[in-house]
């Protein structure tokens, strides 16, 4: 439906109605002399001879057959010949008529227009959710008719009007020259009622106490005025929409909904809207496995639930860079693929980052802070390598469980020999299979996501129904004695659940209840799986004892002196049945760790407080590494210590850390049966054990 | 369930999803039933919105002007009971879309852009009223509403505003009038 072009100031109706000599026209009779004064006033108002015609023609009777009208175009070119045009309105140095913005500037007694600009609309007033950073929202079209808006804020307005004005010349405002002071001016006397919210992220805000979900390209839900998304970016296009949701649902879901891989990318996409419902931390899925399994088309296919394939980013960025792409896709999914393109060593630091939801603390040139930017990301990524691998790609990096827990591994190979696919579709060949996904995503996107919001804002749905289903989740699908880690990884797992089957109930997946639950349920035994153990033992835990039974393994030998039962350096072997020969020197460690000796038949090392804390714990909190092995029966310990007095050079007071040579044999992937699982750093025995 | 039109539950509806603000409408006056109804729709609770649907159904329908439209202009109507004035005022506002008449006069429904007033006009030196501006806060009585002076339906003079895309509707500029 074309724009009505037409626009009226209220200045123009009010001096048709309010005229002395609008009523006198009325009558039919002596019409000359009030048409040539109401001419008179109204040519002050527009510089479109045509429309003062059609107002004054209709004035008269019907039946009017006098001169009058035949003499309206000499009235209105006398009228301005004499200058009544340029007699500025009573409450107005400026105007906006219909061929642009008119200044009237007074010198003397004669008012002189200038002309400013082309026409420009005034829409409302911006400024952010917490009452700041005030600009006004413009509108104008080109000379080739396209419409841009356009904010220009206050403060440049006041101070920089050439920058903004330049800015607004480059988006196609024809402005006179000389004239960028009296059009900022213009702009920033404006006053309307009008008020328009800008927002610097997408996903949810709160905005007159009400929910309402920002994308891009439209604002969701039923917000008390406008709201703009403004960012510095210009990808607003990746949030693009082709098809109707029933393509897209007929196209991609329902056959996705046949392979546990490809459904639980689409439900995992899903998940973002719901973090902020549930008051959930930012965290998401790492797909690992060989390339050409599919990773990159599961992606696509995640993608597709918000918007076009550019969604797909890529790892390969820095932690700035990062920043900037979370803070682009808060409540939405993040989606990275090809994790090993990231820097190692920005691995740890990004994923913490990501989880975070809140990036780098900036300052200002006048040394104030800068917005911090922040956001709510469900990440999904894939890479050929684990998350840990990444990390620890750094020499001398480590993984801790905080940094793993958050981005969660999915082994995708599902071994049936059709990579992330569990058959190879209707050809039998599963590249075919690949080809068809990706192009039904490259042909239905961008309609899911957002239906899936305007479902969850009409529903009202409430964080206690989100935490039952995830809770269910748990209980479903995690032992009880689990350790607190494993519990949070199935509650990850079971909010991407809750999204599939939320999205299946509200008519958008196409799936059978329980097919999302069902994917989740088996990425979660694959978590398990690739994590190791039997889910009791803690990470922390596990990866301590690891790095301690390493120590041991490579260097039991060649760093450890060995001691006799006295506590005295073993000397070489020597028989001495060799003439003039004499007894071999001692060989002792060069870079020691400690010492070792046999107790009855089994080894066991000794060592001393501080290279302990410096080398066998280094990353790990040393009571907590203590307590993990001395469950394991890996750590010999007195009574209410992690530490025992061994003999050393015939004293028997000296105390070491002592391991024991179950630390060779153990199977510590298992928790030892009726021991405590406990993380929660708090020493079991009373008070801190002392060394 | 009463035989009468259920005016308001069938139209307030309509409305409503198309942006605007229903209210409901006395039988016989054209005075809104509820208190309240200046705040627009965001300031009512949605439960209170909709029960005056289920308790309200028959009573006639009325739109509260100052509705926000997509470009950041809001509804209004420039309302004249004479209709010499209202024939000028076709043309000065190029013959638009929709109008209303009732009994005398009639209602054009414009946006209005800039800051929301009501000015009231009357003629210099006389001071009788000839038209006003419905631009905030202000009730308009649409079709198919009974009038209660002639007892028969409010017309709509041109296409019906329900019909009517909002950018087809000229723009009053108020400025800072």
């Amino acid at each position: 439906m074309p724009d009505n072009q037409t626009v009226v100031s209220i200045g123009l109706i009010r001096e048709v109605f309010t005229s002395e000599f609008t009523p006198q026209l009325f009558g039919g009779v002596d019409t000359h002399e009030p048409a040539l004064r109401l001419v008179a006033q109204l040519v002050r108002y527009t510089l479109d001879d045509n429309l003062i015609e059609s107002v004054v023609a209709p004035a008269m009777p019907e039946a009017y057959s006098g001169d009058t009208l035949a003499e309206l175009p000499r009235m209105i070119a006398d009228a301005r010949k004499k200058g009544f045009d340029k007699t500025a309105p009573k409450r107005a140095e400026f105007e906006m008529t219909e061929s642009g913005l008119v200044f009237f500037k007074l010198t003397g007694k004669s008012v002189i227009p200038t002309d400013v600009s082309d026409p420009l609309e005034i829409l409302g007033l911006v400024r952010d959710a917490k009452s700041a950073r005030w600009a006004r929202l413009l509108r104008w079209r080109d000379a080739d008719g396209n419409e841009h808006e356009f904010i220009a804020s206050d403060k440049q307005l006041l101070s920089d009007h050439d920058v903004v004005c330049g800015d607004m010349a480059e988006q196609g405002l024809r402005i006179s020259k000389g004239q960028q002071g009296n059009l900022a001016r213009y702009i920033s006397a404006s006053k309307t009622d009008v008020r328009i919210t800008l927002v610097n992220r997408i996903g949810w805000h709160g905005i007159g106490e009400r929910d309402i979900f920002v994308l891009p390209s439209q604002v969701i839900g039923n917000p008390p005025s406008r709201v703009i998304y403004e960012a510095n970016d210009k990808r607003h296009e990746d949030y693009s929409v082709r098809g109707t949701l029933s393509d897209w649902r007929h196209a991609v879901s329902i056959p996705a909904g046949q392979h546990p891989l490809p459904t639980l990318a689409i439900s995992a996409s899903l998940t973002g809207p719901l973090l902020h419902l549930a008051g959930l931390e930012s965290g998401g899925i790492h797909l690992f496995g060989n390339s050409s399994t599919g990773k990159t088309t599961l992606l696509k296919l995640a993608a597709s639930v918000w918007g076009n394939a550019n969604l797909v980013r890529s790892w390969r960025a820095t932690g700035n860079g990062l920043e900037v792409i979370a803070n682009q896709t808060s409540d939405v999914s993040l989606i990275l693929d090809e994790l090993g393109q990231l820097d190692s060593k920005d691995a740890a630091t990004a994923l913490y980052m990501l989880a975070s939801g809140v990036g780098k603390i900036r300052m200002t040139q006048s040394a104030t802070l800068q917005d911090i930017k922040t956001w709510r990301a469900f990440i999904l990524s894939s890479g050929e390598m684990t998350v840990e691998a990444k990390i620890t790609q750094l020499r001398g990096a480590k993984a801790y469980a905080g940094a793993t827990l958050r981005l969660l591994n999915v082994g995708a190979d599902r071994g049936l020999g059709f990579g992330v696919f569990d058959n190879a579709g209707p050809t039998g060949d599963v590249r075919d299979l690949v080809n068809a996904f990706a192009a039904a995503a490259a042909l239905a996107y961008g309609v899911a996501g957002p239906e899936f919001v305007r479902a969850l804002i009409s529903r009202a749905l409430e964080s206690a129904a989100i935490q039952n289903a995830i809770d269910h989740f748990v209980q479903s699908n995690v032992e009880h004695d689990a350790s607190g880690q494993v519990v949070r990884a199935a509650k990850r797992f079971g909010l991407i659940a809750t999204a599939g089957e939320l999205a299946t109930e509200f008519g958008i997946t196409g799936w059978l209840p329980g097919t999302a639950a069902a994917a989740a349920a088996a990425a979660f035994k694959k978590w398990v799986e690739v994590r190791g153990g039997d889910g009791k033992e803690p990470a922390e835990d596990r990866a301590a004892i690891r790095q301690v039974t390493e120590l041991i393994v490579r260097y039991g030998e060649s760093r450890f002196d060995e001691l006799d039962e006295r506590g005295f350096n073993v000397e070489p072997a020597w028989n001495g049945d060799s003439e003039g020969s004499s007894p071999p020197p001692p060989r002792p460690a060069v870079i020691r760790l400690g010492w070792r000796k046999y107790e009855g038949e089994k080894r066991i090392w000794m060592i001393e407080d501080a290279v302990w804390e410096s080398e066998f714990c280094r990353g790990f909190d040393p009571v907590q590494v203590s307590r993990a092995l001395e469950r394991h029966e890996m750590l010999k310990c007195a009574k209410g210590r992690f530490t025992y007095a061994e003999r050393f050079q015939d004293k028997r007071n000296k105390r070491f850390h002592i391991i024991t040579a179950k630390v060779l044999t153990s199977d510590y992937d298992r928790t030892p049966e009726d021991e405590p699982d406990d993380n929660d750093g708090v020493p079991e025995r009373p008070g801190r054990p002392s060394y | 369930m009463s035989d009468a039109p259920q005016i308001l539950a069938e139209w307030a509806r309509v409305y409503r999803e198309l942006g605007y603000w229903p209210r409901p409408i006395t039988i016989g006056s054209r005075a809104c039933h509820v208190s309240g109804w200046q705040k627009p729709d965001a300031e009512i609770p949605a439960a209170e919105l909709a029960s005056w649907l289920t308790k309200y159904g028959p009573l006639g329908i009325g739109l509260l002007l100052g509705s926000p439209f997509p470009d950041s202009t809001t509804l209004g109507a420039l309302d004249g009971d004479h209709n010499d004035y209202m024939r000028v005022a076709r043309e000065l506002l190029r013959d638009p879309p929709c109008g209303r008449i009732g009994k005398r006069g009639a209602v054009f429904f414009v946006r209005v852009r800039g800051r929301l007033s009501n000015p009231e006009f009357r003629v210099a030196g006389k001071g009788d009223k000839v038209a006003e501006c419905l631009f905030t806060k202000k009730l308009c009585v649409i079709p198919p509403t009974i009038h209660p002076d002639t007892e028969r339906p409010y017309q709509w003079m041109g296409r019906p505003l329900h019909e009517i895309d909002f950018r087809e509707l000229p723009i009053v500029e108020m400025g800072d009038a």
